[in-house]
């Protein structure tokens, strides 16, 4: 009663099956490009749209200078693309500029921080330091809102995600429009809600 | 790791990201080497991803009741320290379809086949996500993978730095009490050490006795991550765990005088295990691993006492050929030693035993239309120290309609090999008193393994259709029929008179065969319902149906009914998840699950509801109730099981969490 080749048939069968599949897809030409892209590129993207749908109060962008500074530090993985392309892509009638950060203290300047999930180390002190500032933080790590942070990133089925503290963009008077409020994935008003008024 | 969609380096250069809309880049496939596991759910298969947030919403205290949020898993806890966890049929308290892989070590204990749920103590807040496959995994991960996979994935340490502790207590649970620390060291890269500890009560059982199963664990461990260099990356990884849990289990305690009786067994362990992770990037488009890892686990009461142990290595390579193909190969090596003790009630022959399992194994990916279809290819050859050379093939067909509609199919094999309780188990199950019928000679039954116990094989055919209506609603279902053929049966042998171990009795004795055979079907669905912006609703269903039948010499009967009718035919669920202002976080789940026909378990709704105050950047704080709805109720009472089993009782608890 057992069968032996029950199994291997099916086996077999998959095999024609994958050839016939190979010999049609053999003459196939492509159709349109994969969408399909490195992620700090695609991040780096996000911010773009970011910084169009984010409202700095008045004063808080550089007058002098035509630029929105977005700064990363120096050393996170996925500077390089994320770098590639947004610099100097224009918002309205500025343009942003990516600011590479070696340590804490060069902050001032900044309009938008994006900290990657390997600075979680520094990322306690750094949004602390930046409480109430009207400077977009967006980042990555799971306890970014809860620390503080506006926009988190997240991936869901390989295809990013972003949650919004509301708290954190009211206390640092930037206002975040409702179409970005609208695709966020969850919108919490965060630990600053208590304490910043 | 199933799944290996797009290419590392396919995207155009010329593409300027920007100029997309921001639903555009939404529907983005990100690639990024480090971070492939994440695509999981594009895949041709029925995956669900619990996330690091779904646990920190839930309130769980363990992992066994977070997975009872996936559509189609049946999780039953059995009594205070023990689950019986399956997809698509066949649960048990030693579930041996269901594989499951923490951080890449498999925890399928190779002498009771099945995974021992009271030793998966992940601290829950490591953990990124757990990842859950139904149906056949085996071209990827290997044998035994027949029902389901469940991949946990812990936090690598750079994502946990700093320090926390958390503290919980409740009327039916003590913790658990975490403290753990991350932080960054020179030449070890960033670090993290935990340890935790907790204590359940006890539950009482249908007869009204207290079951005397209150579990104690204290666990500890820690992981590094460390960038040996642009291009190579160091994982390590270990934990040790004691624990100690009490049972309710029937059990012959003596042949003179032959005694059959209720007792209160103490189960204690110690696990270890150290892992230890090697990844390199060749280029954007070629990535290799080298994992190695040993596990070892010591575990035993007055009925048993086993001690296996696991070495494995493995080797992987993930490449980008051409535009249109992604591919995954590799090898791997994995020897099982283990020792036994014998026992009144469980004895092994022989006593020690190794085995070694070899694999070699390919996945290709390929794009036939870019952003349309996509196939994937894969097999798995394996050779194991009792069947020798097994083929797992699997076919995977992904069609994307459009950007909100995608259909996929499969169809692929599985087996299930023997373990060494199939093979050289003597579980002596029952003593009794003789009779004039029996010459006075006292009556011994026991149950025997099968030194030539074959595989259990599955073909399973599967399709799945996943929807986006809008970005605040998204459906995936998935159907699938299942072939099944050499399921383990149990054969009455000849009884005997027996000498050994004296005094002289009558032995009646049964033994594994490979008896029965049959299908099942069913179907599961979930959505998740963004129902306004800070309310998501998540609805689920899961059907399951068994056919199963016995060859014409086989002898058993009564495997095939238990079997079928040993599974809820339905199961629904519905979670409701609120945002609230003042960081409160308000979660209720309901599950209902339909009555277990052959185990005599009623149907029972489950209602478990949690609230969490984020107060302030380091204070977490949150209440749960589990088992609102009853007094108590019955989630399991199978044959297979050898403890008694225990009531869900209605509990509540609290659990405070302080970061640094």
């Amino acid at each position: 009663m057992e069968r032996p080749f029950a199994h291997l048939s099916v086996s077999a069968r998959i095999l024609v099956f994958l050839c016939l599949i190979l010999l049609v897809s053999g003459v196939r030409q492509p159709a349109r490009a994969q969408t399909t892209a490195e992620e700090y590129q695609v991040k780096g993207a996000f911010i773009f749209h970011f910084a169009q749908l984010v409202d700095w109060p008045a004063g808080a962008l550089n007058s002098g200078s035509n630029s929105i500074n977005l700064c990363i530090f120096d050393d996170e993985p996925g500077r390089q693309e994320l770098q590639s392309t947004i610099e100097g892509k224009q918002v309205g009638a500025r343009a942003i500029h990516v600011h590479l950060l070696s340590a804490t203290q060069e902050l001032q300047g900044c309009n938008i921080l994006f900290l990657s999930r390997d600075e979680s180390r520094r990322q306690t002190a750094i949004l602390r330091g930046l409480r109430g500032i009207p400077v977009l933080m967006v980042g990555e790590t799971s306890n970014f809102l809860s620390e503080g942070g506006m926009i988190r990133f997240h991936l869901v089925e390989g295809k990013i995600r972003f949650d919004i503290n509301l708290g954190a963009a009211d206390s640092s008077h930037l206002k975040i429009s409702s179409r970005l409020l609208l695709l966020a994935t969850s919108v919490t008003y965060g630990s600053d809600v208590g304490q910043g008024r | 790791m199933l799944a290996f969609t797009g290419h590392p380096t396919g995207f155009a250069q010329a593409t300027d990201l920007t100029q997309k809309s921001i639903e555009d880049l939404m529907n983005i496939n990100v690639t990024s080497v480090s971070k492939k596991e994440q695509k999981t759910s594009e895949t041709a298969a029925a995956v669900f991803v619990i996330s690091g947030e779904d646990i920190r919403r839930t309130g769980a205290l363990n992992i066994p009741d977070l997975l009872r949020q996936v559509p189609g898993l049946d999780v039953a806890q059995i009594d205070g320290s023990q689950w019986a966890i399956s997809a698509r049929g066949f649960n048990g308290q030693y579930s041996n379809k269901l594989l499951v892989l923490n951080d890449g070590r498999t925890v399928y204990n190779t002498v009771f086949a099945g995974v021992l749920w009271d030793s998966q103590n992940v601290p829950l807040e490591s953990i990124e996500r757990i990842e859950v496959i139904r149906g056949p995994g085996a071209a990827v991960w290997g044998s035994n993978a027949v029902n389901g996979v469940i991949n946990i994935i812990t936090k690598s340490a750079g994502e946990t730095q700093g320090g926390s502790v958390d503290a919980g207590a409740g009327d039916a649970v003590t913790g658990p009490e975490t403290i753990r620390y991350g932080g960054k060291a020179r030449g070890l890269g960033a670090y993290r050490v935990y340890a935790e500890g907790f204590q359940a009560g006890s539950l009482p059982t249908h007869a009204g006795l207290d079951g005397q199963d209150d579990w104690r664990l204290v666990h500890g461990g820690f992981r590094t991550d460390k960038s040996l260099s642009a291009k190579d990356s160091l994982t390590t990884e270990g934990d040790v765990a004691q624990g100690d849990a009490g049972a309710l289990a029937t059990v012959p305690v003596s042949l003179q005088p032959p005694v059959t009786a209720t007792v209160a067994l103490r189960n204690r362990y110690w696990d270890w295990n150290l892992l230890t992770r090697w990844k390199r990037t060749i280029s954007p488009r070629s990535e290799t691993s080298l994992q190695i890892y040993f596990d070892r686990t010591t575990r035993g009461d007055t009925t048993y006492s086993i001690d296996p142990n696991t070495f494995d290595i493995d080797f992987q390579h993930h490449v980008a050929w051409g535009s249109r193909q992604d591919i995954v190969w590799g090898l791997g090596s994995r020897q099982s030693a283990d020792g036994t003790h014998p026992n009144l009630r469980i004895s092994f022959t022989p006593q020690k035993r190794t085995t070694n399992l070899f694999s070699i194994y390919a996945q290709d990916e390929i794009t036939i239309l870019p952003d349309r279809l996509r196939l994937s290819v894969g097999a798995r050859l394996e050779h194991n120290g009792y069947t020798g050379f097994d083929l797992e093939p699997s076919a995977r067909l992904a069609w994307s309609l459009n950007s909100k509609n995608m259909v996929w199919s499969a169809v692929s094999g599985a087996v299930r090999t023997p373990a060494r309780s199939d093979r050289d188990i003597r579980l002596n199950y029952y003593a009794l008193p003789g009779s004039i019928e029996t010459g006075y000679l006292p009556i011994l039954v026991s149950f025997f393994g099968n030194p030539s116990e074959k595989n259990e094989r599955l073909t399973a055919f599967e399709a799945g259709y996943r929807n986006n209506w809008t970005s605040s609603f998204s459906l995936d279902t998935a159907v699938f029929y299942n072939r099944y053929c050499n399921l383990e049966s149990v054969e009455p042998g000849a009884t005997a008179v027996e000498m050994n171990p004296s005094p002289p009795h009558l032995l009646i004795p049964t033994f594994y065969g490979n008896g029965m055979y049959g299908e099942t079907h069913g179907a599961e669905l979930f959505a998740n319902w963004k129902a306004a912006s800070h309310w998501t609703l998540s609805p689920g269903y899961a059907f399951l149906s068994m056919h199963l039948h016995t060859i014409a010499s086989s002898l058993d009967i009564s495997s095939a009914a238990g079997v079928e009718g040993g599974k809820p035919d339905h199961q629904a669920q519905l979670r409701s998840s609120v945002s609230l202002p003042k960081n409160l976080q308000w979660n209720v789940s309901a599950y209902f699950v339909n009555r277990i026909p052959a185990q005599s378990v009623p149907a029972y709704t489950r209602l478990d509801t949690g609230l969490t105050w984020r107060a302030g950047q380091r204070i977490s704080i949150s209440a749960v109730g589990q088992n609102l709805f009853s007094d108590h109720h019955l989630e399991y009472s199978g044959p297979n099981s050898t403890v008694l089993p225990g009531l869900m009782r209605r509990s509540a608890y609290a659990k405070i969490s302080w970061s640094f």
